[in-house]
């Protein structure tokens, strides 16, 4: 037996950084070859040993201090073997460093964790275009363990109330953020943001909050503040405020507008206009049409010569059906304050729906991996743990792609659906006149203007198949694959007069 | 449809990573400050020290290590062409200088017949490991000290040492393999 060629693999195959039809292929071998099982064992073993022992090699935890004591000593030294001007200005830079270390604390850490908290804080300033008008200054304040907070404005509308607070330090020695996790509000909070101050013992922010019906006052409380400073504390306390609530009534434009893409009919329905946002709603007819449009992923309103984009949103969610049609709607930034009488809708990417169903029997043991092929592309099913859960892998590859994510769900040997969990992962592929370019969903959201007609891809699925409450048999016999989504980018516009309706 | 909560659940992961702001400040200054060298050097000093520990066996010689490099990464960092390869490069130096301070050492111990060696921070069963990795060749040392004591990948350790992945590889089994015999029955009492 040709042994030598599986030999090269076995430390990646004990670090289980192998790919799938490789790692297959080792354990078919080691499954029928005793001297390369007892190899893999032994590799295992002094592996093991040495990270046990080395796990031994402890180190004093403030060892790193003493070195940076020693440091401008051991300069002085060097200096006399080097380049002396260059090693002159070092020590000079490292006396003055060092010294400003020792003032300003004990551990050099902290000053650094303070460099890192600065640069976590949003820059962001006050819009001042908004319209005084709609935004309520306010003047609320309570005091608690020497900090007071003050709610300084509230803009609310439909959608969203947005309030605005300062966080001050009276014994003015730091400042403080609020901890998100202890913000309580009536109604669900949607975000928070912290804004850049000059003033050294304020912090400005503003949350964003969802309301919960008609409210005429919010009760807003902070339990838990950090210290952005190198202490990092947390400071307990209660600072409890009640904010009055005015909301604006948002103008509304019924548009009635239809578009046609690929057979399918989509009418633009309406246009909510909010001080905070704005919303195009839109529907689309449900039928057994072959390609069904799911959503757009992409629109721009254009507007006065400006463009506003539609927020990250790789794939229309289906937001609700009923009476024949499905709605859904897209949120853009507000354009309630600039007068605006006409705009373009520009439709640039949508998704849809395609039936194409394929059914696969599976393996049933567990050592193995399968690959199947859908639409021209090659999958991989890998299986894992037994238990009461279990694990499948899928990898998708890229090759010849042409569907962007499938509908697939598995079935048990009595043909019964099996409720699973699939966690999805993938990249978003740009092509530009250079080449493709491959973004995680982190690098998109952080590009997303600059990638626009890129499209999702999923590359892996990692899958929980449970058993239901009653005891149903959740081992997979077949894997059915009902069809499948697939985004294009298309140029549509309409023109809509806003005076008209 | 379940597929929708997949979906949902890609676009709400979103993380923000500190360290991410931060070498995007070391790139604009083609030199660096010493706050900038402690604070990665702070992050990696477990990593290091474990690798200086394996070389050196001796406290006040691996904060010597530190210290050269510390200073040897200030002076030199103009040199280093993309900031992603700084920490395989400040763990080179930090290598290479564990190296030079044995071989120094081996020679100045002709001098001195004895040796003051600094066993306080050491667990006695350790010592088995020690001696079995003196006995390999350097080449087969550094590899597994750089991964399986260090904690390395494959593909970092090939950017420290300048040496192919396919190498590194070869090296590791070679290396896993030796040590096995020189270990022999001390594994077996774990």
């Amino acid at each position: 037996m040709n042994c030598e060629r599986y030999k090269l693999y076995f430390i990646d195959y004990i670090d289980g950084k192998l790919p799938f039809q490789s790692y297959n292929e080792i354990n078919n071998h080691l499954r029928e070859c005793k001297s390369c099982r007892e190899e893999v064992d032994k590799l295992k073993e002094t592996i093991n040993f040495i990270k046990k022992e080395s796990d031994n090699y402890l180190f004093p935890d403030n060892f790193l201090n003493d070195i940076k004591d020693n440091i401008s000593r051991r300069q002085f030294i060097r200096k006399k073997n080097r380049r002396r001007f260059k090693a002159s200005i070092a020590i000079a830079i490292v006396l003055t460093l060092f010294a400003t270390l020792t003032f300003a604390s004990e551990n050099f850490r902290g000053i650094i964790n303070f460099g890192i908290k600065d640069s976590n804080i949003q820059n962001i300033t006050l819009n001042e275009d908004i319209d005084t008008s709609y935004f309520e200054k306010l003047d609320l304040s309570v005091i608690d363990q020497d900090i007071k907070i003050t709610i300084t404005g509230v803009i609310a509308d439909e959608m969203q109330i947005q309030i605005f607070y300062e966080i001050e330090d009276l014994r003015e020695l730091t400042q403080y953020i609020p901890d998100e996790n202890s913000i309580h509000v009536d109604g669900s909070l949607m975000s928070q943001m912290a804004y850049s101050t000059d003033t050294k013992y304020i912090q400005k922010g503003s949350l964003l909050i969802e309301p919960e019906n008609e409210q005429t006052n919010i009760a807003l409380k902070f339990t838990r503040l950090e210290d952005t400073g190198y202490k990092r504390e947390t400071i307990l306390g209660n600072w409890g405020l009640i904010v009055p609530v005015k909301k604006y009534a948002p103008k509304t434009y019924d548009l009635g507008e239809n578009i046609e893409i690929n057979g399918n009919n989509i009418v633009f329905e309406k246009l909510t206009m909010s001080p905070t946002s704005t919303v195009l709603s839109y529907k689309y007819s449900v039928d057994n049409k072959e390609e069904k449009f799911v959503g757009f992923n992409s629109v721009q309103l254009v507007a006065n010569n400006k463009i506003y984009h539609s927020s990250f949103e790789p794939f229309g969610l289906l937001q609700y059906a009923s009476d024949g049609w499905k709605y859904n709607e897209i949120r853009f930034d507000s354009m309630f304050f600039d007068n605006v009488d006409e705009i373009e809708i520009r439709c640039l990417q949508y998704t849809y729906y395609k039936s194409n169903k394929k059914e696969y029997r599976l393996k049933t043991d567990n050592e193995n991996s399968q690959e199947i092929e859908y639409m021209g592309s090659k999958i991989c099913i890998g299986r894992f743990e037994e238990g009461e859960t279990i694990k499948l892998q899928m990898k998708e590859s890229l090759k010849n792609r042409e569907y962007q994510i499938l509908d697939l769900y598995f079935v048990n040997s009595e043909g019964k659906i099996i409720s699973r969990e699939d966690e999805i992962e993938g990249f978003f592929v740009y092509k530009s006149k250079f080449g493709s370019k491959l973004y995680n969903y982190k690098q998109a959201l952080e590009n997303w203007n600059k990638i626009k007609g890129s499209k999702f891809y999923s590359t892996s699925h990692d899958i929980k198949l449970y058993m239901n409450a009653e005891g149903l048999d959740n081992i997979p016999s077949k894997l059915i694959i009902e069809g499948y989504y697939k985004t294009y980018n298309i140029s549509r516009k309409i023109n809509v007069n806003l005076n008209h309706q | 449809m379940e597929i929708n909560n997949s979906i949902r659940r890609l676009t709400q992961k979103l993380n923000t990573d500190n360290t991410d702001s931060r070498s995007s400040l070391l790139k604009k200054m083609k030199s660096i400050d010493f706050d900038e060298i402690l604070h990665r050097i702070d992050i990696k000093k477990a990593n290091l020290y474990k690798i200086g520990w394996a070389y050196l066996q001796n406290h006040h010689d691996i904060q010597d290590v530190f210290q050269i490099t510390i200073i040897r990464v200030y002076e030199n960092y103009y040199q280093l062409r993309e900031e992603k390869y700084f920490d395989t490069w400040m763990t080179a130096i930090f290598i290479n200088e564990c190296k030079r301070l044995v071989k120094h050492k081996k020679k100045s111990s002709l001098i001195y017949d004895f040796e003051v060696v600094d066993n306080s921070y050491l667990d006695h069963s350790s010592i088995v490991l020690t001696e079995a990795l003196k006995k390999l060749d350097e080449i087969h040392r550094e590899v597994i000290i750089l991964k399986y004591i260090s904690g390395y990948s494959q593909e970092e350790i090939s950017d420290i040492l300048k040496t192919p992945l396919g190498t590194v590889k070869s090296r590791l089994y070679r290396g896993l393999r030796i040590l096995r015999e020189e270990i022999g029955g001390e594994i077996i009492e774990l």
